[in-house]
């Protein structure tokens, strides 16, 4: 079993369609964690270093400030990311995936 | 530095701030629907446990259900191990006394979540079989990288178990009007039943309904404070301004966390503390397969988002119906029953008794289920990692190992007991603080390290964890929770309560300067070995395959 799998990562460590593959998902990847990372980062940025601009109430004159909306922003766009990388996967990586796979099994 | 001492509810529960008066409308003491509800819970989760029971014969039905768990059933499983009552009672707690400073445990407690399936939780299926020490250790020495890591994983689950079982018998003695010794000892029981006899297929079936009662009972009392609110959102933050006495200063951040390291350190204890939650981390293996994993993640991060949004609803919308209302003040001013009771007085006020006896009900069904997947994934840890990889060295037998895995139950349980009576009057809110630092600090950066960087080596990867975890549970005690709160000295050593700051950088250096600087023959195996796991992580070549149920 092992050297079975030995054989196949050695086949696929030279395939072209797999590494085109792994570096779309890495794009794709990078793009989706940075994004969740920079989300982090200027959630709890504004709330460490402008704490006044955060708690400004938007819009003006009402009774919620950034910092809410900034919270259910943060919220959405956790779900949106997910729901991109579980929808792009789904549709481009795991046919792709797949088909390569069932390759080297015929091979 | 920190502003009155509501220090990071999430998972402490009452502990020390909940005394034992009884609820307004009866608590669950003397509520019929509480123990009605309860009782019916604990007897549908039991015959749940007797049906897995008898589909429990494996090492791997033990630790991952056969692997046969939908994406749809993990994903509310996986929300259900997030949700603790912490979540629920401290949540909203927070918010309703400090406003604004709640919204990011609410925020970096979802925001975590695509981290975890971007980065790890595909890797982790297709690398590893029960836990995550199975894919730290792939490529290295096992028996020390194992020793080591199930450090870090095993302090994680203990202090977890710990504080989620003080604030159990606390609130439970709130709730029922049982004697603490007795809530205790009864939750631990419970949670002894349903592991050592059902295993991961039971414990998963205890979250998802546990879980699945958590959303309704919040969305239930969201649909009714919108209406007290004629459902106009805006009105529940205006009301909420004009009665808070913080008044404008609720909306604004900085009642909490007042600095902004305090600030930062406590979003990297989210973002990395939740990756490294090895109860959680377990959900991943009961899938059949990475696909899945990915789907049941993003299926946890809607429910947990779902459920957060609805928790700024009722932290908010509670000011207005309880914050001077007499029924749910003590004879000082206080809340009745500490400051955690937010939400079940809430309940109360919406939907009466009957509202009130069901949120309790859910609320100790909450922290039951939570204790359960504490216990299994130590148990794993104690019986597959330790047993089975270290000491048995990969010859143990399967009906050995799930001996050892029972066995490690019982005693887990009754040490939760011991430790349990023994830390009552003690503040835990350090213990809660420890488990998620240790796991951010000790077990993400290994983690993350094993699955991207091909320069890890055995000796990186166990200084590297053992700095991490040294430096976070040193600073938690040096910090202003121990030293100043337990100790009784006058100044913190460290000045923030949240080490992760310091002690998660710590690691990932050590890890780093330990590996680069590892010339032996060992090393460069390792190194090599890299291509092969990046290439299985990618798309999951052999990786072990689910059984059905």
């Amino acid at each position: 079993m092992i050297m079975e799998i030995r054989e196949q990562v050695r086949k696929l460590s030279g395939s072209t369609e797999y590494q085109a593959l792994v570096r779309r998902r890495r794009r794709v990847t990078c793009l989706l964690t940075a994004i969740g990372i920079l989300q982090f980062g200027v959630y709890f940025g504004a709330i460490a270093w402008l704490p006044g601009l955060s708690g400004m109430r938007w819009p003006e004159g009402g009774a919620v400030s950034i910092i809410v909306w900034l919270t259910v922003l943060v919220i959405l766009v956790s779900i949106v990311i997910s729901a991109v990388y579980v929808w792009w996967t789904g549709r481009f990586f795991d046919p792709e995936r797949d088909r390569i796979l069932k390759e080297l099994a015929d091979d | 530095m920190i502003k009155g001492t509501l220090l990071f509810p999430l998972l402490l529960l009452p502990s020390a701030s909940v005394t034992a008066e009884p609820v307004a409308g009866g608590g669950g003491g003397g509520n019929i629907s509480a123990v009605l509800t309860f009782v019916l819970f604990v007897l549908i989760t039991l015959c749940i446990t007797w049906w897995a029971a008898r589909r429990t014969r494996s090492r791997k039905e033990f630790y991952a259900a056969g692997g046969g768990i939908s994406a749809w059933q993990n994903g509310i499983a996986i929300s259900g191990d997030f949700m603790s009552a912490a979540t629920f009672l401290g949540l909203s707690s927070l918010l309703y006394f400090s406003g604004t400073d709640g919204l990011m445990l609410a925020a970096g407690a979802v925001a975590s979540w695509p981290i975890i399936l971007l980065l790890v939780a595909e890797r982790l299926r297709n690398l590893g079989r029960y836990t995550f020490i199975d894919v730290v250790s792939l490529r290295l020495a096992e028996r020390p990288v194992t020793l080591v890591a199930a450090l870090g994983s095993l302090s994680t689950a203990v202090f977890y178990l710990i504080s989620q079982l003080v604030g159990a018998g606390k609130l439970i003695q709130l709730l029922f009007g049982l004697d603490y010794v007795w809530a205790v000892t009864c939750v631990s029981s419970l949670m002894i039943l349903y592991v050592t006899f059902g295993g991961m297929l039971a414990t998963t079936w205890v979250q998802i309904i546990k879980a699945f009662l958590l959303v309704v009972g919040g969305t239930i009392i969201t649909v009714l404070m919108l209406q007290h609110f004629n459902f106009d959102l805006g009105r529940v933050f205006q009301d909420a301004l004009t009665i808070h006495p913080k008044g404008a200063g609720l909306m604004a951040p900085g009642g909490w966390l007042t600095d902004p390291v305090s600030v930062i350190s406590l979003g990297l204890t989210c973002l990395l503390g939740f990756v490294g939650l090895p109860h959680v981390l377990m959900r991943i293996f009961t899938v059949k397969d990475a696909r899945t994993a990915r789907k049941s993640t993003f299926y946890a991060v809607t429910i947990i988002g779902y459920f957060n949004l609805l928790m700024i609803v009722i932290g908010f919308g509670a000011v207005s119906l309880i914050m001077f209302n007499a029924e749910y003040q003590d004879a000082s001013g206080l809340l009745t029953g500490g400051r955690n009771m937010v939400v079940l007085h809430a309940s109360h006020y919406l939907g009466g008794d009957i509202l009130l006896g069901f949120i309790s009900a859910v609320a100790f069904a909450t922290i039951l289920a939570v204790v359960s997947g504490l216990t299994i994934s130590a148990a794993a840890t104690i019986a597959h990692d330790l047993y089975a990889k270290s000491i048995k060295q990969g010859r143990a037998t399967e009906k050995s190992e799930l001996l050892v895995s029972r066995c490690a139950v019982i005693v887990i349980g009754i040490l939760a007991i011991l430790f349990g009576l023994a830390f009552e009057h003690l503040n835990v809110i350090f213990i809660t603080n420890m488990a998620l630092s240790v796991a951010g600090s000790a077990n993400a950066p290994i983690l993350l390290l094993s699955m991207y960087w091909r320069g890890l080596t055995t000796r990186g990867a166990i200084y590297g964890c053992l700095a991490g975890l040294g430096s976070s549970v040193s600073l938690i005690i040096f910090g202003p929770q121990v030293w100043v709160d337990v100790i009784g000295m006058e100044k913190p050593v460290f000045p923030y309560i949240y080490p992760t700051v310091v002690a998660a950088p710590l690691a990932f250096f050590t890890a780093w300067v330990f590996s680069i600087t590892d010339r032996s023959a060992r090393a460069d195996k390792e190194r090599a070995a890299f291509d092969e796991q990046y290439i299985r992580s990618e798309l999951g070549i052999g990786a072990s395959e689910a059984a059905s149920h």
